[in-house]
């Protein structure tokens, strides 16, 4: 038996040995745009002669190989290879590689293009959070306007899995306590850190909707993934990038997210783009904020399949049918360390809509609300909203006949006092 | 026997740019196949290459020791193994191949052995056949299952079950057996390790090793890919 010892010892030894290993994430104090994304072909999964492990990818056998070709495509074009992360969805392996000073991206990777060693290579993007400074003079509960607690009577979300790609959530808020089962950081190896972005996206999409919660979520009931793929630049700014996005997705498709919230925009991004279509393949509802500084609202809003939501406001009536209209300004929502605060900014109209989603999948599974034209609009003079805006109620109706929402004001008295 | 390693080979050598070669070495405190110790309980050491061409097709090479019989000294053992896989949607493949196992001294329990399969992201299942199992010049099927759950980044829970079923031969008191496993596994970089504990329902005398008396084992296994 002394032999089983002595292995066993040796087993020990070289994990506690390895634990300190972990693979270097993206690092948000790098600057993406000197990064490119290099993928790299991924065989199907198939039997080994020694496979010991079930399941196919975990295992990742044959990832040697792909490094070795990384590395020396990395040494090939001068690069210094940084990261990767598998992307199973793909049948890729994404590699991260800097670019040396004195040489542009955007050469590299058309240089890197032509290298058949690659599947194909980008840029690395990035993306910012649609979220402007605000006061807090000009409150106004969002709840007056889509009546949440009688819809919260026809639906709350129950069970319905909702991916927050965003910053850091606080998931010890008073209002999120309990609300948030996954936190995952893809941004770096540091303790997962909350950050007011994703915290009032969450609050919006899923704060708690007990006696003692301030501020109540559109889907209260929802199961909360907080994917931080985001982090805080300052303040008011809030970036991303494609590796830390890709990775918060892979995570959010393989973990069967009904609803993938992005309340962010940036440039077009296949290695994004192609993972948003396979999420959306697998039936999941993909919601995009629109930036309206951007052609076509920025990606993931311009990306076919994804519900692209724009702040409500005055020109709600005369927008595009693809975009949706949901309340975006001056909305109370969860800020860390158990603060609330007022937000807006397309992200949280985009947050509405993916609590929205939330509610209908419950009483509707099947229903993706992918197309816009599924949403009811108000009509002109109503006093839930301007004109071309959410209906609310109408859309959740469709999903649940026996919803029955009062078009009276009086629930924003009522929230006006919880805040 | 000659044609799975001369087509191994084939590709080996036609490799394109696009075929990505890999490498495990790995030792393991009992080599047990499909529920049966082909060590004796003993610990073994295992070498294998593998090729994965980009259009699906795959080809690799295991040696490991064996030591059948209460042997004195280990007998190497090769399997060489080619096929075709193809992912018919996102997290779902199917693949199709042969092996062939080659055994340097006792050329009599060499046999071939196709196989096809069906595998999904955190399972896999797997139908073989072969002629001549173990030399025994008996037709055997060989079904089994093989699941994983991650626990974190590092940790998985490992499960398989299994079947062999095979034509009768008058020594043998029961055509198929049945065996298990569930364990845990982690991986660390290049490094990986797992431990599980195997089981079978009944002594199998299917294959060309004594059985050794135990039904349950303790498998240790500690790799390094490369």
């Amino acid at each position: 038996m002394r032999w089983r010892f002595a292995m066993l010892s040796l087993v020990l030894a070289i994990v506690f040995a390895a634990s300190g290993h972990a693979r270097a994430a993206a690092q948000p104090s790098a600057d993406p745009s000197r990064q490119v994304l290099v993928m790299l072909h991924l065989p199907a999964a198939h039997y080994r002669p020694g496979e010991s492990y079930g399941g196919n990818y975990a295992d990742r056998q044959g990832h040697g190989a792909r490094r070795r070709v990384a590395a020396e495509l990395a040494r090939d074009f001068g690069l210094t290879l940084l990261s990767d992360w598998p992307m199973p969805d793909l049948g890729v392996d994404c590699y991260v590689m800097q670019v040396p000073d004195g040489r542009g991206a955007a050469e590299v990777v058309q240089a890197m293009s032509k290298d058949k060693r690659a599947e194909w290579v980008q840029a690395m993007n990035t993306f910012h959070a649609l979220e402007r400074p605000d006061s807090l003079l000009a409150l106004q509960p969002s709840m007056r306007l889509w009546h949440l607690d009688e819809m919260h009577k026809a639906s709350t979300g129950r069970g319905v899995r909702v991916a927050i790609v965003d910053s850091g959530v606080d998931a010890t808020h008073p209002d999120l306590a309990g609300r948030v089962v996954v936190e995952e950081n893809f941004v770096d190896s540091s303790p997962f850190a909350p950050e007011a972005h994703g915290t009032a996206v969450a609050g919006i999409i899923g704060a708690r909707a007990d006696d003692g919660a301030r501020v109540v979520g559109i889907a209260p009931q929802a199961v909360l993934l907080a994917l931080r793929a985001c982090w805080e630049v300052s303040a008011n700014e809030t970036l991303c990038s494609s590796f830390s996005l890709a990775r918060a997705l892979q995570y959010a498709i393989s973990n069967n997210a009904q609803v993938i919230n992005l309340s962010l925009a940036g440039p077009d991004d296949r290695l994004l783009a192609r993972l948003v279509d396979v999420a959306i393949a697998r039936g999941s509802t993909v919601v995009g904020a629109f930036d309206e500084r951007m052609d076509g609202g920025g990606f993931p809003a311009s990306h076919a399949g994804v519900l692209a939501v724009a702040e409500a406001g005055p020109g709600a009536a005369g927008g595009p049918a693809k975009i949706l209209f949901a309340p975006g300004e001056d909305v109370p929502s969860t800020a860390p360390g158990a603060r609330w605060n007022l937000v807006s900014g397309s992200s949280f109209a985009a947050a509405h809509v993916a609590g929205m989603v939330a509610l209908v999948r419950e009483v509707s599974p099947t229903t993706t609300m992918r197309d816009a034209a599924s949403w009811a609009r108000l009509p002109s003079g109503s006093a839930d909203g301007p004109a071309g805006s959410i209906d609310a109620c109408a859309t959740l109706r469709r999903a649940a006949p026996t919803t029955n929402c009062s078009p009276s004001p009086r629930i924003g008295q009522s929230a006006r006092a919880s805040w | 026997m000659c044609r799975i390693p001369f087509v191994f080979l084939t590709l080996a050598l036609t490799q394109s740019s696009f075929a990505q070669v890999s490498a495990q070495a790995s030792i393991v405190s009992d080599y047990v196949y499909r529920g049966v110790s082909l060590t004796q309980g003993r610990p073994s050491a295992t070498l294998e290459a593998d090729i994965d061409d980009a259009s699906g097709w795959f080809a690799g090479a295991l040696v490991t020791g064996t030591r059948l019989y209460s042997e004195p000294h280990y007998e190497p053992e090769v399997i060489l193994d080619v096929g075709y896989a193809h992912a018919l949607t996102t997290g779902l493949t199917w693949e199709a191949g042969a092996t062939y196992s080659y055994f340097s001294d006792f050329t009599f329990w060499n046999y071939a052995e196709v196989f096809a399969g069906v595998l999904g992201e955190r399972w896999n299942a797997r139908l073989y056949y072969a002629t001549d199992y173990f030399g025994r010049d008996r037709r055997s099927w060989y079904g089994e299952i093989n699941f994983t759950q991650p626990l974190d980044e590092h940790w998985r829970l490992l499960g398989h079950v299994g079947a062999v079923r095979s034509s009768k031969a008058a020594l043998d008191s029961h055509s198929s057996v049945l065996d298990a496993s569930v364990g845990v596994a982690a991986k660390f970089g290049s490094a990986s390790f797992a431990i599980k504990r195997s089981v079978m329902n009944r002594d199998n005398y299917l294959y060309a090793p004594a059985a050794s008396g135990e039904r349950g084992t303790w498998v240790v296994s500690l790799a390094y890919s490369y």
